[in-house]
Order: structure tokens, then sequence, then C-alpha cells
């Protein structure tokens, strides 16, 4: 009989060739057990019969049962989306978005006065954005529950796994980085300028708490839509690689207007849940960032009258000797922070 | 050993069978049963197996049950009443189709007739 701590090697050694799915891992668990044990029985050490069980596996053997296992399971019997049916529900939620823009219009033309209307525009800014951001993220995402609820049998439709504590401290650490060296990216951007200081003008007239309520809820919207539906369906059916590639960029089409720092925060995201495999950190890493961006503009931006407009750049006075270093040594930690925390999950398999 | 190919489309079948004949079976002692069933000529790998065990329990073929064995946990399959029908079904459209590769294999004259024809 296997002591626990063989038993806890086996199993290490089970999540690092890649199995995921818990049941199919205590199958594996009991698999190997079994075969094990019998070299045991013969007179072999544990060390040796435990290499020589996962020695006789074919290349990838646990790889390829992990996949083919998610692929019967899920792939045939749940609606994930591929890179054909993701970019679907990317139209999907720009007609919605479209639509709504149309219908606001619509609204709006019957206010005569020019003034009154950009009046009751401004008034109402906030409300009308979100019911835009609310349909055209919601619409598609409930096509897909709609979709998954008609074929699934008992799985989740969206992937909450629990995931050890310092993550969330490494992730809270890199949300604060990208604030540096994200930043020329959206900030030099021609879209960029183009409508924030007007919007910055308009947000200005609302409590700045509702406006962080609001912003939370989009970011575990766009999340739930770009990681939790678009991209756990694309990481079954592509490498990780260009599964994480194209929901970042559909999620930096589907916003545009900041479409540089949007795709890099939405490559390092997409990364996060692929290592984890749980929307948590995904949607903790956005939160981070809009959370830290709005203390930062808080407490260091209010006084010079720009609380949703801090800029590094602006409090560096455009001193290029200070700028730069700041954004490529922020750059490097977060490299480094990624780097360390890919070989502690690999290391731990603990996810 | 018979190739891969030749295999994949029979592991079903395999499966079915050996849960029809014995009320609970897990998986090593699967793949155990077929490799000294068909003296080692079908041996069964890990990428196998698994994934189509756990696609019958997803579909309602298969039930499982866990037992704790030491330190561990096993999961014995059974077959539900709808994978016993399955497997009946399974098994009688099997040995139709050996029937068919039998008698295409054994080349009665009339079948001979079409293959020899040189084709224009």
């Amino acid at each position: 009989m296997l002591t626990k701590s063989q038993i806890s090697l086996i199993k290490k050694r089970i999540q690092q060739e890649g199995v995921k799915t818990a049941e199919l891992a205590e199958d594996l668990l009991d698999h190997f057990c079994v075969a094990i044990e019998q070299q045991v029985a013969q007179g072999r050490p544990f060390q040796l019969a435990l290499d020589k069980a996962f020695d006789t596996l074919q290349e990838d053997e646990l790889k390829i049962t992990e996949m083919k296992t998610q692929e019967l399971l899920e792939g045939k019997k749940v609606f994930y989306p591929d890179l054909f049916q993701s970019f679907g529900l990317l139209l999907m939620a720009f007609a919605i978005g479209w639509l709504a823009s149309k219908g606001v219009q619509a609204i709006s033309i019957g206010i005569a006065d020019p003034e009154m209307r950009q009046q009751w525009y401004e008034q109402n800014y906030l409300l009308i954005g979100e019911i835009g951001i609310i349909l055209s993220l919601g619409v598609p995402m409930g096509y897909t529950i709609w979709r998954k609820r008609q074929t699934q049998t008992n799985m989740s439709i969206f992937s909450f796994r629990t995931v050890p504590v310092y993550v969330y401290g490494v992730i809270l650490l890199i949300g604060f980085l990208c604030l540096f060296w994200l930043e020329p990216l959206s900030l030099f951007s021609p879209f960029f300028q183009e409508g924030w200081e007007a919007e910055r003008l308009i947000l200005e007239n609302f409590d700045p708490l509702l406006i962080v309520l609001i912003s939370i809820g989009n970011m575990i919207l766009l999340e739930s839509l770009f990681r939790g539906i678009i991209l756990r369906g694309l990481l079954m059916t592509a490498t990780p690689t260009r599964a994480i590639f194209w929901s970042g960029l559909f999620c930096a089409l589907l916003l545009y207007h900041q479409f540089a720092s949007v795709f890099f925060f939405s490559l390092t995201s997409g990364w996060i849940y692929w290592k984890t495999r749980s929307l948590f950190p995904s949607i903790f890493f956005m939160i981070t960032i809009y959370l830290t961006s709005y203390a930062i503009s808080h407490f260091l931006g209010h006084s010079r009258g720009s609380l949703f407009h801090f800029t590094w750049w602006d409090y560096v006075d455009h001193n290029l000797l200070i700028y730069l270093p700041l954004v490529i040594g922020a750059l490097l930690l977060t490299l480094g922070l990624l780097f360390y925390l890919n070989r502690r999950l690999k290391a731990e398999s603990t996810i | 050993m018979y190739s891969s190919e030749l295999v994949k489309g029979t592991v079903t079948t395999l499966i079915l069978k050996l849960l029809s004949d014995n009320r609970r079976m897990y998986g090593y002692q699967i793949t155990q049963a077929i490799t000294e069933a068909t003296e080692g000529k079908i041996t069964l790998t890990l990428a196998a197996i698994y994934p189509v065990l756990h696609k019958l329990k997803a579909s309602g073929e298969l039930t499982t049950e866990k037992e704790k064995v030491g330190n561990r946990t096993r999961i014995y399959y059974s077959l539900t009443e709808q994978g016993d029908t399955t497997a009946r079904e399974k098994l009688q459209e099997f040995a139709d189709y050996l029937a068919t590769m039998k008698s295409l294999l054994e080349m009665k004259p009339g079948l001979q007739k079409y293959i020899l024809i040189p084709q224009c």
C-alpha cells in the first residue's frame, strides 16, 4: 500500500504533465498507483517504479488524454466558441452597441434646442453609456449562456477556481506596473486624444464613487465575455498563444478608441486566465488597474484638477529623462513578475 | 499488436462489452482485461480509454461510484439502463460489421468480379 507522501508525488507528477480535469486526475492517480504497487510488490523501490510507470507513457500521453477528455466532454457537449464564432460574438457586440447609439440619437432628436440636447446628453451620460455597455456585452454573453444551457450537462458556464493568495499579490503589483509601461501606448494613440478631453469634463460632474462602481461592473462584464467565454472557447480549439492573441485583439477592437492599451491589458489578462484557468484573477487584474489608476489620480492628480486624466507624462512635466526609465523599468519588472508567476504556478501545479 | 487506427473505432464497444459482463470496473482493470483477453494484441493507452469513459459518463451511458482504496479514491464505472441498451445495440452493430467485413475479405465470386474490373 502506498503512503500518503508517495501518492502526493504521483499526484504532482500527473498535474505537472498537464492534467487539470479533476475526475480524470483521480482516475489516473488510481491507475498509476495500481501499476506502481504491482512493481513495488515485486521488490522494486518506489522511486524506480514511479519512473518506470511514467517512462512507459508515449510522448505527451497525459496531455493528450486531458485534451481528448476536454474535447469529448466540453468541445462537443457544450458550446465553446471557436475563432469564427468568437468573431461572430464580437460583431454582435458591435451591432448592439451601434443600435444602442442610434436609439439614443433617436431619443435626443426629440429635443429641438441643440443646447438643451447637449445638456440632456451630458446629464444622462453615465446612464446612456452604461445601457450601451450592458447591452453590447450582455447580449453576446446571454446568447452564449443560452447556447450552453441547451447542450451542457452539469458544467459551469464560467470557470471560477480558487487560486493561492500570493497570485493576487503578484497580480496587484503587475497591475500597478502596467500603468507605467502602458501609458505611452494610450497617451500617444491618435484615438485617445480625440474624445477623452470632452469625456473627462463631463465625468467630473458625477460622483466619483458612482463612476468607480460602474467601471468595476464593466470590467467584470468585459472579462466574463472576452476571457470567460471567448478565451475559454478558443483555448479548446487553438494553441494558448493564438487563443490569447485573438481574444485580446477582439477585446481591443471593441474598445478601439483605447486599442493599444486595451490590447496589452487583454494579453496580460488572457495569460493570467490561461495559467490559472479562473476568472477571479483576471477580473482582479483589470479592477486593480482601474482602481490603482483612480487612486493615483486622486492622490497625485487631484490638486492639478485632472482627477480623470492623470498621466505620469504630465506628472514628470514631460521630462523624457525621468519618464523613459520609469516606463522601461516598469516593463522589465512586469516581465520579471510574469516569469516568477509562471515558474511558481508550474512548480506548485496546485491550480 | 494491431494498429491504433484499427482499434480506435472499437474502444467504446469494447468498454461497453466489458461493463455489460461485469457489474462494475475501474480504469486500470478495464485496460488489463482487454490486454489479457486479447493476449496483448490490443493494449489501450491512457488517451484511448479515459476520455471515452468520461464521455460515456457525460452522455449518461455510464455511472460512477467512488471508493476509498488506501489513501486514494478509486472510480468504478458501471452501465446505466441507457448504457445497457446502447451496449446491446453497439454489440449487434459490431457483430454485423464483422460479418460484413468477413464476407468482403473472403472475396465472394460476385465481389471479385467488381474488384477485378479495371477502372476506366
